[in-house]
């Protein structure tokens, strides 16, 4: 009997708690009629919104892998002095509000900024463009890949590494057959996660980047531009972005699924 | 032939072991930490030593004086994992063939082939390493080791994984392919089994030292030190000087005697039962002296237990006699070691029970927590009810914030016993907000339309012109584009902010440039908007590229440049001519839930006094 008391005490808490982390969510979809949410997409700010998102994202990404990866397999898999706090700087992003990361830009790439007066000498001019985008959003989705990429390598016992290199075989090479296939499924997931965080980058962007379709309107700015006007386009943008977010969260866990089952041990 | 001479310091202690060894086996046994597995990490390079050299063959792959540090993978030194370490993300075969990518495919087939028969493992082939059982899966490393065909072989703890019942197969299985190998061999465990049966030498090791190395029989048989006797089941004791002058004597336990009553011999002691178990046809007693480092162990034939009737706690005497006994001397500073480890270790273990997790109140700590802060809001709101204040609230254009505060001021002066409470945000969330069931009493609209449209879903009375606004250009202090004049806007490559056509400031800047293109001419709209790099939800947001310079210039409220924004832009006025009226649009709501109070509230907006604030902050009074 308290066995069964037991158990719908914590039903209550899941129900709860997995009711309010999806309604919200689920409502942008329900909320309208969907042919009207398709009608609304054809809008050309929309269609803008996406391509620009998607070109970024894109970008970003890709910077994120070929920089951030070296930094994740580093601060896995060596000691240095001050290192625990590098790994606290480098959580910064994550906790700092984003219009704070977007002053932060500014006060390095704008303009006056530290770095943006030696920038102007080559005509490089880094607010208001694609590539400030592009900039915000790798601010904002790096250390989501670096934890997670992280983590990935940390799974990596050291002893494979060691058992490799006593067959002969250089840390390069023992880098790419075994640590890097080990770690892939965990990358492949960072890449995801910081992927559907860098979409949704809303604040760094708009402080930094600036809102103008077309060259920096993303589809989050697009969001909050239309929610000035037209609720209605803003639900519909809203959609989309849940719908791109929503594909490459399940790409995570099919990854997950798929490709980690040799890790399962018997017993 | 392996030579090596190894030396490092560690966290507790410094390691320093030097060996010789020929194509045998050499088995390393020391309790865990005693720094035997750090010796094989620095043999297979791993680990750097501080000091020492290593020889194989005549070749040298470290020494610390000449510099020379071959990295791991130049050593050709074989090394087996105590947990294997197969790669789990290869099969069995190609984990083997894994260290031969040098090899022509051909060569390096033959290899695999050769060690999977020469291991009985060919059936595994295509198996993950995920599926194999412990013994299957050392077979496997082993074969992984072997396959290069290494100088020197390191095996650390190779049995220590596998359960007992398979680990003697196992372990008879392994020497034979040790003999068949004919190579140098250094195995580390912490089981005197696996010296017993695997050790051509057997070296026992403690806090970074070897004590004793030697043939098996030679450790069984005379222990150098307490420690090493642990090891290998042999009792030494420490007696009284006897004729051959030596202090301790070691001997078996199967030679030792033990009675109920005192007998006549040299070596007797004295001690209690501490300990009966039952092993074949003896029962091994552990008799506890007081005076001695280890209990002594004696095996007695179990019909002589039986008749003898002892029981655990029973004070028994154990003797031998004096052809059983070897006598040794051992150096006195291997016994002070080992006293001191031994206590050392005893706090340890009294350490770790006294740590005993705690496991209540996990989940009624966050409970807690939670009722502490509802708790804390709760005192708030009361402390705001003491008063019996009545609370008005509006919804208010963000524009308009400076001088509704205000006047929120002003009318609590006059009415005490009112609060005012405000949002401030864009015409269009506030409308959202009404239209989703706000519960406020009054409605400042920076939009015609927007009041137009709230009205038409009847939400509000009649709605009337609060007070009146323009546009104006800002710069940064500086101004770097000299710019003076609303023509200017139209000249080149400039950096332009304003709002985006969904909010009235953006559209009333895009009907001022408008406006002007009689003067100007007909493409001055279209130049203008070439320059627009930034389309702002707000006037603050414009405001705020300008005064970080970021914008060369922006179209906003003059109500806007608050004081703060005044140091850092300057305002550049637009001619009258050009300019446009922005109205503010005030209301009472329908469902107002202080229809009266908020009356008064918007007499109050409208009067001279109400009407001079918006003055103060550079609106256009109505009434004028």
């Amino acid at each position: 009997m308290s066995k069964k008391i037991r158990k719908l005490a914590l039903l209550g808490p899941v129900l709860l708690a997995i009711i309010y982390l999806t309604l919200p969510l689920i409502s942008v979809f329900t909320s309208r009629n969907p042919a009207l949410l398709i009608s609304k997409l054809t809008d050309s700010l929309a269609f803008k919104a996406l391509l620009l998102s998607l070109q970024t994202t894109l970008i970003s990404i890709t910077l994120i892998v070929i920089f951030i990866t070296p930094l994740a397999y580093q601060m896995s898999k060596s000691t240095f002095y001050g290192k625990r706090i590098i790994e606290v700087f480098l959580k910064m992003p994550i906790v700092a509000p984003t219009a704070v990361v977007g002053v932060g830009l500014l006060l390095v790439f704008g303009q006056h900024g530290m770095l943006g007066g030696f920038f102007a000498i080559f005509g490089i001019e880094i607010p208001f463009t694609a590539a400030a985008v592009v900039m915000a959003q790798v601010f904002m989705a790096s250390p989501f890949y670096l934890n997670s990429a992280r983590q990935s390598f940390d799974c990596v016992e050291d002893q494979l590494i060691d058992v490799s290199r006593t067959l002969g075989i250089s840390p390069w090479n023992t880098f790419w057959r075994v640590t890097f296939p080990l770690a892939l499924p965990g990358l492949l997931t960072g890449v995801a996660l910081s992927w559907a965080l860098a979409l949704g980058e809303f604040g760094a962007t708009m402080m930094f980047a600036g809102n103008m379709p077309g060259t920096t309107q993303t589809l989050p700015l697009a969001i909050f531009t239309a929610m000035e006007s037209d609720a209605g386009l803003a639900v519909a943008i809203s959609a989309l972005l849940l719908t791109v977010s929503f594909i490459l969260l399940l790409l995570v866990s099919l990854i997950d699924k798929y490709m980690v089952s040799y890790r399962i041990t018997p017993n | 032939m392996l030579r090596f001479k190894l030396k490092k310091k560690l966290r507790h202690f410094t390691t320093e072991v030097s060996e010789e060894l020929k194509n045998e086996t050499l088995v390393l046994i020391g309790h865990s930490g005693c720094g035997k597995s750090t010796m094989l990490k620095m043999l297979s390079g791993l680990l750097a030593p501080d000091d020492g050299y290593i020889n194989i063959n005549g070749k040298t792959l470290y020494n610390a004086k000449e510099s020379i540090n071959l990295p791991p993978e130049e050593r050709e030194i074989g090394y087996v994992f105590q947990n294997y370490a197969l790669f789990p993300h290869l099969t069995v075969r190609r984990n083997v063939e894994y260290g031969l990518s040098t090899l022509s495919r051909q060569q390096r087939n033959k290899r695999v082939d050769d060690t999977l028969a020469f291991l009985e493992i060919e059936q595994l082939a295509d198996s993950k390493p995920h599926m194999l059982s412990g013994g299957e899966q050392q077979r496997v490393a082993l074969a992984r080791a072997l396959v290069t065909k290494p100088d020197v072989l390191l095996l650390d703890e190779p049995l220590s994984a596998l359960d007992v019942s398979t680990r003697s197969r196992v372990r008879l299985e392994l020497k034979q392919l040790l003999k068949q190998l004919d190579i140098p061999t250094i195995i580390v465990t912490h089981d005197f089994e696996d010296a017993r049966i695997l050790g051509d030498k057997v070296a026992v090791m403690d806090r970074g030292e070897i004590i004793q190395a030697g043939s098996q029989a030679d450790i069984t048989n005379f222990p150098a030190s307490p420690f090493v006797a642990q090891f290998t089941g042999t009792n030494l004791m420490n007696v009284t000087a006897n004729e051959s002058g030596s202090e301790h004597v070691a001997f078996d336990p199967w030679k030792v005697k033990v009675y109920q009553t005192q007998s006549e011999a040299q070596y007797e002691w004295k001690g209690t039962i501490g300990d009966i178990s039952y092993s074949g046809a003896f029962v091994r007693l552990q008799i506890i002296e007081a005076n001695q480092e280890i209990p002594i162990h004696a095996d007695i034939p179990i019909e002589l237990f039986q008749k003898k009737e002892m029981e655990i706690g029973e004070v028994v005497y154990a003797w031998i006699k004096n052809e059983d006994a070897r006598p040794l001397n051992l150096s006195p500073n291997i016994i002070k070691k080992f006293r001191k480890k031994e206590s050392y270790e005893r706090k340890g273990r009294k350490l770790q029970e006294t740590k005993k997790p705690k496991k209540a109140g996990i989940y009624i700590i966050p409970l807690l927590i939670l009722l502490i802060a509802i708790g804390s809001f709760a005192y708030n709101s009361n402390s705001n009810e003491t008063g019996q204040k009545v609370e008005l609230f509006a919804l208010v254009a963000a524009n308009a914030t400076e001088p509704f505060k205000d006047l929120m001021k002003e009318f609590e002066t006059n009415h005490p016993n009112v609060d005012v409470k405000a949002t401030f945000a864009g015409t269009q969330i506030v409308r959202t907000q009404l239209e989703q069931g706000a519960n406020a009493d009054i409605f400042l609209s920076a939009d015609l339309g927007h009041i137009e449209a709230v009205k038409k879903q009847d939400l509000i009375n009649e709605f009337q012109p609060v007070s009146l606004n323009s546009v104006t250009m800002v710069v940064p202090k500086n101004n770097p584009r000299k710019i003076s004049s609303l023509e200017d806007l139209g000249s080149k490559d400039l950096k332009l902010v304003i709002g985006t056509d969904t909010v009235p400031i953006g559209r009333y800047s895009r009907q001022v440039i408008k406006n002007a293109s009689d003067e100007y001419g007909q493409k001055f709209p279209d130049k203008v908007m070439d320059n627009v790099v930034s389309l702002e939800t707000n006037v603050k947001q414009v405001l705020q590229k300008v005064s970080l310079g970021e914008a060369e210039v922006g179209m906003v409220y003059p109500t806007d440049v608050t004081p703060d924004f005044a140091k850092k832009v300057k305002k550049i006025k637009i001619p009258d001519k050009f300019n446009i009226v922005a109205t503010n649009y005030i209301s009472v709501t329908k469902k107002a839930p202080n229809k009266k109070l908020a009356k008064e509230f918007v007499e109050m907006m409208l009067s001279d006094k109400g009407q001079k604030i918006f003055k103060k902050y550079g609106y256009k009074s109505v009434n004028e």
